[in-house]
């Protein structure tokens, strides 16, 4: 479900839209995201198309990652995505209550300087990193809190 | 959502275009077609990804796995016209110094008919 909301910041006058999607921790769930992305974000906040990859791209390997890591005993689960739009960027709040996961700790993949030596796994952190500016990890109440932040 | 279209020219170069998003869903659709056309056997294989919208890691990860085996086999795959996005997501992973990447399909046939011996 997609919900959006306008807001004035008091302290800077300058206003913030949030949008949010509820995913259950399925697959399946994974093509509701990408449509959400590509057309509700992307109409409702005016995003150029390169901002939309880039969003698409950090949002399809962390939820994958959520959904093959983060519930070992598979039990069903919700995650939240909460997208806040600014004047000058985007905060993206991924919330779920799966096993602790930090991904900002995790070491980064060495890129390999052969076919021979390519690890087939470990991108997916990887490309995470390289698209988001910023990226802050919180454990509260039983929940990772992921959040990424991108200039627009 | 992704589909593939399979083209084999009289060149013995077989062209595979991606077309659609190969993310978790979209890999998993094409996956085991991709695998069966591509890393059967000894072959050179171009990737047409002209039509390829959206990139993630599985998705490269079928790439890898793909140009693991024909290196194997004495094989090669390339890859041809990527959008702009898509190419910088090859970039960003590094794909670019294991996969070459070319924007000509005259280039890339004459990788490979220089790279694999008949």
């Amino acid at each position: 479900m997609t919900v959006s909301t306008h807001n004035t910041l008091p302290h800077t006058g300058t206003t913030e839209i949030l949008c949010y999607l509820t995913l259950k921790n399925k697959f399946d769930e994974l093509n509701k995201l990408s449509v959400w992305i590509n057309n509700d974000i992307s109409t409702l906040f005016k995003i150029s198309e390169r901002t939309v990859f880039k969003v698409d791209l950090i949002l399809a390997e962390l939820i994958a990652n959520i959904i093959s890591y983060a519930y070992p005993s598979q039990c069903e689960s919700e995650i939240v995505i909460k997208c806040h739009y600014f004047q000058d960027n985007i905060r993206i709040d991924i919330e779920d209550s799966g096993i602790p996961f930090n991904p900002l700790i995790t070491p980064d993949v060495v890129l390999p300087q052969s076919l021979e030596e390519a690890d087939i796994g470990g991108l997916g952190i990887h490309l995470i990193r390289h698209y988001m500016d910023e990226g802050t990890y919180q454990r509260k109440d039983n929940k990772n809190i992921f959040s990424v932040r991108l200039k627009i | 959502m992704a589909k593939l279209e399979i083209q084999e020219s009289d060149n013995g170069i077989k062209q595979v275009k991606v077309i659609g998003r190969l993310d978790i869903l979209g890999t998993g659709e094409v996956e085991t077609s991709f695998t069966a056309h591509t890393a059967g056997k000894k072959e050179k294989v171009i990737v047409d990804l002209s039509e390829l919208d959206f990139l993630a890691s599985i998705g490269i990860r079928l790439f890898l796995i793909t140009a693991k085996a024909q290196a194997k086999r004495g094989g090669k795959i390339v890859l041809l016209n990527p959008k702009p996005l898509v190419e910088d997501t090859l970039v960003t992973a590094g794909i670019n110094l294991l996969i070459p990447i070319y924007n000509d399909l005259e280039l890339a046939s004459d990788d490979l008919n220089s790279a694999v011996s008949e």
